[in-house]
């Protein structure tokens, strides 16, 4: 049986009936998409990985609630963005701060001291251009930018209303203008 | 990508509107730079069929939510010091200390319930 063909409401219907190889499908479907959710928010570290993994196994123990009310991958996303933002909130509050914005904007200069700018990883620098912004924001720039979900979306997959997404966007925008005005 | 182009992204954040092709090309390339070490859905599965019945706390504890977590470890916390303090203070474990009626005798508790002081 082929599972790539088929739609994510019969696959989540098979996995329920006990098939894992339709559940893979569903891994390998939206892999990505929660790497660019948790790493946007996250970074690119170990940390990242284990929070994706937890993702689906979340998934996994919680299809049985998916009544369909929301698309599959909204779904997904708001189990990744909640797990993220409990892992930014538990690692600022066992070792004080988690990503030190002083800190992130020095590694951002540092990465100015190469003489090959396109060898710069755009990825890193904007990973450390987000990880200035406050986590709430992260996650509204995360969903816009790297997932591309419009402005109703956002709001949709952080349960947030959208006159909080359009807020929170633009004090964000402010903010990354600085930050990468200053990236020379 | 360039700082102009990195500067882009960021001009269209606010802006809800269809993008164009370049704007197009440019989101798919950052977006496309993105995934997990290679291997990463057979990790997730294997993970998933290891957890035997025996270890389906993992998924239990994954499924409740940090707050939930917290008030169920601050319950049984308090469960814990009641049970040490009752024991503290009645010698023993028995019902009757947890009801606070360890040192009460049979005639005690009779006049008590039939109000024959």
């Amino acid at each position: 049986m082929t599972y790539n063909g088929l739609t994510d409401e019969h696959l989540v219907s098979l996995a329920l009936n006990g098939d894992r190889q339709s559940f893979s499908e569903i891994v390998e479907r939206y892999r990505k998409m929660v790497a660019r959710t948790v790493k946007g928010m996250l970074g690119d570290n170990v940390y990242a990985e284990d929070i994706g993994q937890d993702v689906f196994v979340r998934l996994y123990h919680s299809l049985s609630e998916f009544r369909g009310e929301a698309k599959l991958p909204t779904y997904i996303n708001r189990i990744a963005v909640n797990l993220t933002l409990n892992e930014i909130k538990r690692r600022k509050r066992s070792s004080g701060v988690f990503v030190n914005e002083d800190q992130g904007r020095e590694t951002l200069y540092d990465m100015t001291d190469e003489n090959d700018h396109d060898r710069r990883d755009t990825k890193e620098v904007i990973g450390r251009a987000l990880a200035m912004l406050e986590p709430g924001f992260r996650a509204v720039v995360v969903m816009r930018m790297l997932e591309g979900y419009s402005t109703k979306e956002t709001a949709e997959v952080l349960e947030i209303p959208v006159g909080t997404v359009l807020s929170r966007l633009s004090r964000a925008q402010e903010q990354l203008r600085t930050i990468i005005k200053e990236y020379r | 990508m360039n700082k102009e182009q990195i500067m882009r992204l960021v001009e269209l954040l606010g802006d809800d509107s269809v993008p164009g092709s370049e704007d197009k090309t440019l989101m798919e390339e950052i977006r496309g730079s993105y995934d997990f070490e290679a291997g990463f859905t057979g990790r997730v599965m294997q993970r998933i069929e290891g957890m035997q019945p025996g270890r389906l706390y993992e998924g239990v504890i994954l499924s409740m939510n940090s707050l939930f977590l917290r008030i169920a470890v601050t319950g049984a916390a308090a469960i814990v010091l009641l049970a040490v303090s009752v024991f503290l203070s009645g010698g023993n474990f028995s019902f009757e200390t947890l009801l606070g009626l360890g040192d009460t005798t049979e005639e005690g508790m009779i006049s008590l319930l039939t109000g024959n002081y």
